[in-house]
């Protein structure tokens, strides 16, 4: 085991390889898998810090709830495009919908993210915005006023009554929207734990790292796009907040950590048939994006140095400046774990005797450019999500203020 | 017990006591009861069956049982299955792999274009131990993984015991390909689906055999019908003692192989 | 009930009525008729055409004791796909590659090749000739013999008792080397 890490290359000579004839021309799943359990993770871990402050009355992050909400919105409708985008036959991906296969993990998950999409992230939306909506209606052009009576479903009634009633659903919304979460990024790694033919993937550790380093993921995520656009915003950012967070991701990261460890352990224990492929596979191709990024970069020194913050005297300056660096490393962490997993589990044979190769091009239909861009998308989404229903909670009042005197008035 | 209670604490009434003694009785006809009826249902429990080996669900299950001490590397069948299936350059719905085990006891495994145009004579006899030619090719499980997976249903067990593509129907996600712990799948490039051996179900539905086993000059490959005990594969997996490729992961494979030794992956 | 509920309700409503209707329309009649798939299927992969015609087509029309089929082996292993000569058996003919790469592919002695295989040294044994000038392939074949086809027995195309040999021998000019190797 320690030669895995004092000589990382030493085993690779040592491969007797054989790889099979098919596994020989290309590996399946490329990059835009990738990307997709990170974006799906992204989503369920956002929600999870919404629903913080929700359920849990975590009200010292109450800044960043609806900016958490917006950004699980934005991730989860682009979530589906990776996948959509890699397949042979896009145009046939209706099927999955209309004859899903009860055994099949991949079917399940037009039904998970429908009912995530519609049934809770919408909905949530829809109850937490109603009131905003209704007031910016009356003080918006021609076509904004369409729009949001149509988002409102045109129920314009903001008397304490209906306004009570958006309160409770959304609460009821957001009780239902945890396991939800849950669900749809466990069960994402349930695809991959799922696989018996697979030893890299085959876990059932899976659905639940998944899961944490979703939460990771998504808390910094939130944490990186709220200390951005306060920046950006020139408003003052709430250290506070800021702290709750830093907190919380040191917590979740705790738990990421100790299950990854967990199962790295485990593998090496249990010395199963895949172990020296495996060790050949973590010791070269993967031993910088192991080893290196995911576990020592985005995990041990971020939890290390949010750890020592907690203690630290430090000044509000330095401290988001740390914590800007931090979410920034655990979002590359966690994308490299992905990558790990999803690339990772096809750089060896089903042999169990060789190593194939995985060459990332930059233009073609899963090349870098793209990836690029649907790793965007979900960025440009929410800027339009906010514009439309601003999370911030000084416009806000702002807002709120003048559609309570506009109604005054009217 | 509150005090008031105290003083009549030692002096048991008979109601007292009758109600107690039918308290116990109670218990100890509950306990009683309890225990005979765990016993008979964990006996029940232990006579209950498992039947691990299904027999075969339709009286046409077709396979292919494959040789491994005949056959000769020749690479006949991949050539043929590549032709009569027109599979894409590059890939195989059948190839057959080398075994060399060298006599310090090195296991070197190769195949050069899916042992297509045979295999190079490279390897010094005087350095083998043993060597080995098998053929590899979709087994056909009936418990198959990649079924399992597909997401629409674009894959099946066909009614006669082969795993089909539907390729009108494959959306092309590559689950199963992943998902198959033989290799046996890839991707087709000119349908954008995946894609796999058929058994030859077009020739196999008309009377013919695969082509593989048509064209195998030393008879290394037996295809027939499990179900029926006279057919040929049914004799050959009788009389010979066959095994399956990677049994441990319960895929229900059903290419069955006659010496097949444990250098074989 | 809340004005909210009844407007999401029936928005729901729509789209659950929606989702119905447009699958019942899309999803393919036979789907599910035999199980998770569609049963069509079957009958779209058997379309796929035989290129490979089988040894009974061949005895039909030829003769049939060489000492390979005496062995069990299919002339097609030899000859290639044999499909497309039954139909336009004038136009479309058979491989025949007479080459000693071709021979080589089952009898060139390979250290990894089961012993009891006849196998010969290709760089040793008469490395100048064609294996067929001593090794008769076909032996009944006599230069004009219209051999072995056995009228009566033939449920093809008259023609199709005819030209054998002519086909074979003339094929069998080393026109198309190196179809292996």
């Amino acid at each position: 085991m320690w030669s895995l890490f004092t000589h990382p290359m030493s085993l690779f000579a040592q491969a007797g390889t054989y790889v099979f004839p098919n596994e020989k021309n290309e590996l399946q799943w490329g990059i835009l898998i990738v990307l997709y359990p990170y974006l799906t993770g992204l989503v369920a871990g956002a929600f999870i810090l919404a629903s913080l402050v929700r359920v849990f009355k975590a009200d010292a992050v109450k800044p960043t709830y609806r900016l958490a909400l917006l950004t699980a919105l934005a991730f989860l409708i682009c979530a589906p495009l990776p996948l959509v985008g890699h397949l042979g036959h896009p145009e046939r991906a209706y099927e999955i919908m209309f004859t899903p296969h009860a055994t099949s993990a991949m079917a399940i998950f037009g039904f998970v993210y429908l009912w995530y999409l519609m049934a809770v992230l919408l909905l949530e939306v829809y109850f937490d915005y109603r009131k905003d909506m209704v007031l910016a209606a009356q003080k918006s052009g021609m076509i904004m006023k369409c729009a949001y009576t149509l988002f409102t479903l045109g129920v314009k009634d903001l008397s304490p009554k209906a306004l009570e009633f958006d309160e409770k659903a959304g609460r009821f919304l957001t009780i239902i929207g945890i396991p939800s979460a849950v669900l749809l990024h466990g069960y994402v790694g349930f695809i991959f734990g799922s696989l018996k033919g697979n030893p890299w993937w085959s876990s059932v550790l899976m659905p639940l790292i998944f899961l944490l380093s979703a939460i990771v993921s998504g808390i910094a995520m939130v944490f990186v796009i709220w200390m951005a656009t306060t920046w950006f915003r020139k408003q003052k950012l709430d250290i506070k907040c800021a702290n709750a967070i830093g907190r919380y991701l040191m917590f979740a990261l705790v738990f990421d950590l100790t299950l990854e460890t967990l199962d790295i352990v485990h593998r090496i224990y249990e010395a199963g048939e895949s172990l020296e492929i495996l060790r050949l596979l973590s010791s070269g191709y993967l031993y910088y994006t192991i080893f290196i990024v995911q576990l020592f970069l985005g995990g041990i020194v971020p939890l290390i140095v949010l750890a020592v913050m907690q203690a630290a005297k430090m000044s509000d300056a330095v401290r988001i400046r740390y914590y800007f660096v931090l979410a920034l490393m655990v979002q590359i962490g966690v994308f490299t774990m992905r990558w790990n997993v999803v690339i990772g589990g096809q750089l060896f044979s089903k042999t169990l005797l060789g190593l194939t190769t995985y060459k990332l091009e930059l233009i073609g239909k899963e090349g870098f450019l793209i990836f690029l861009t649907v790793l965007s998308l979900p960025f440009v989404i929410l800027f339009v999500l906010t514009k439309i229903l601003p999370p911030w909670e000084d416009h806000e009042e702002n807002d709120s203020l003048q559609g309570k005197a506009a109604v005054l008035a009217g | 017990m509150t005090p008031e209670e105290k003083p009549g604490e030692n002096t048991m009434t008979r109601t007292d006591f009758l109600a107690s003694a039918a308290k116990s009785a109670v218990l100890i006809g509950l306990g009683a009861g309890g225990y005979a009826s765990f016993n008979s249902l964990t006996s029940k429990l232990a006579k209950r069956k498992l039947t691990p080996v299904r027999g075969y669900p339709n009286s046409t299950w077709y396979s292919m049982a494959i040789d491994i001490t005949t056959c000769i590397g020749c690479g006949k069948c991949v050539e043929a299955c590549c032709t009569e299936n027109d599979v894409p350059p590059e890939h195989f719905r059948t190839w057959v792999e080398r075994y060399v085990v060298k006599n310090n006891g090195e296991v070197l495994i190769d195949s050069p274009e899916g042992g297509k145009n045979g295999f190079p004579d490279d390897i010094p006899e005087s350095d083998i131990a043993k060597s080995f030619f098998m053929p590899k090719m979709c087994n056909h499980c009936d418990e198959s993984p990649c079924i399992q997976v597909c997401p629409v249903g674009a894959t099946f067990l066909s009614p006669e015991g082969v795993v089909l593509v539907d390729y009108e129907y494959c959306i092309g996600c590559c689950y199963c390909i992943q998902s198959c712990p033989y290799g046996s799948r890839f991707w087709n490039p000119k349908r954008h689906t995946a894609d796999k051996c058929t058994l030859c179900y077009h020739r196999i539905t008309k009377g013919k055999l695969p082509a593989c086993v048509e064209v195998c000059p030393v008879k290394a490959r037996i295809f027939g019908n499990l179900a029926d005990p006279n057919s040929e594969i049914s004799k050959f997996c009788r009389d010979n003692a066959v095994m399956t490729l990677k049994p441990h992961l319960k895929t229900g494979a059903k290419v069955f192989y006659k010496g097949l030794t444990k250098e074989a992956v | 009930m809340a004005p909210q509920a009844t407007r999401i309700s029936i928005v729901f409503g729509c789209l659950i009525f929606a989702f119905v209707g447009i699958r019942s329309v899309t999803v393919p009649e036979s789907f599910g008729k035999q199980g998770h798939w569609r049963f069509t299927s079957l009958a779209d992969i058997s379309k796929h055409e035989a290129k490979f015609e089988g040894k009974q087509a061949c005895i039909d029309c030829h003769a049939n004791n060489t000492p390979h089929t005496a062995k069990g082996v299919s002339c097609e292993t030899c000859h290639g796909p044999g499909a497309a000569h039954t139909k336009e058996f004038d136009t479309s003919k058979v491989v025949v590659n007479n080459t000693r790469a071709f021979c080589g592919t089952c009898h060139a002695m390979n250290a990894a090749r089961r012993a009891s295989f006849p196998q010969v040294d290709m760089t040793d044994h008469h490395p100048a000739q064609r294996c067929t000038e001593c090794h008769k392939i076909h032996p009944e074949d006599a230069p004009t013999a219209a051999a072995g086809t056995k009228p009566g027995t033939v449920p093809k195309a008259d023609a199709s008792a005819k030209p054998t040999t002519e086909v074979l021998s003339k094929a069998a000019e080393p026109t198309k080397p190196g179809v292996k190797k």
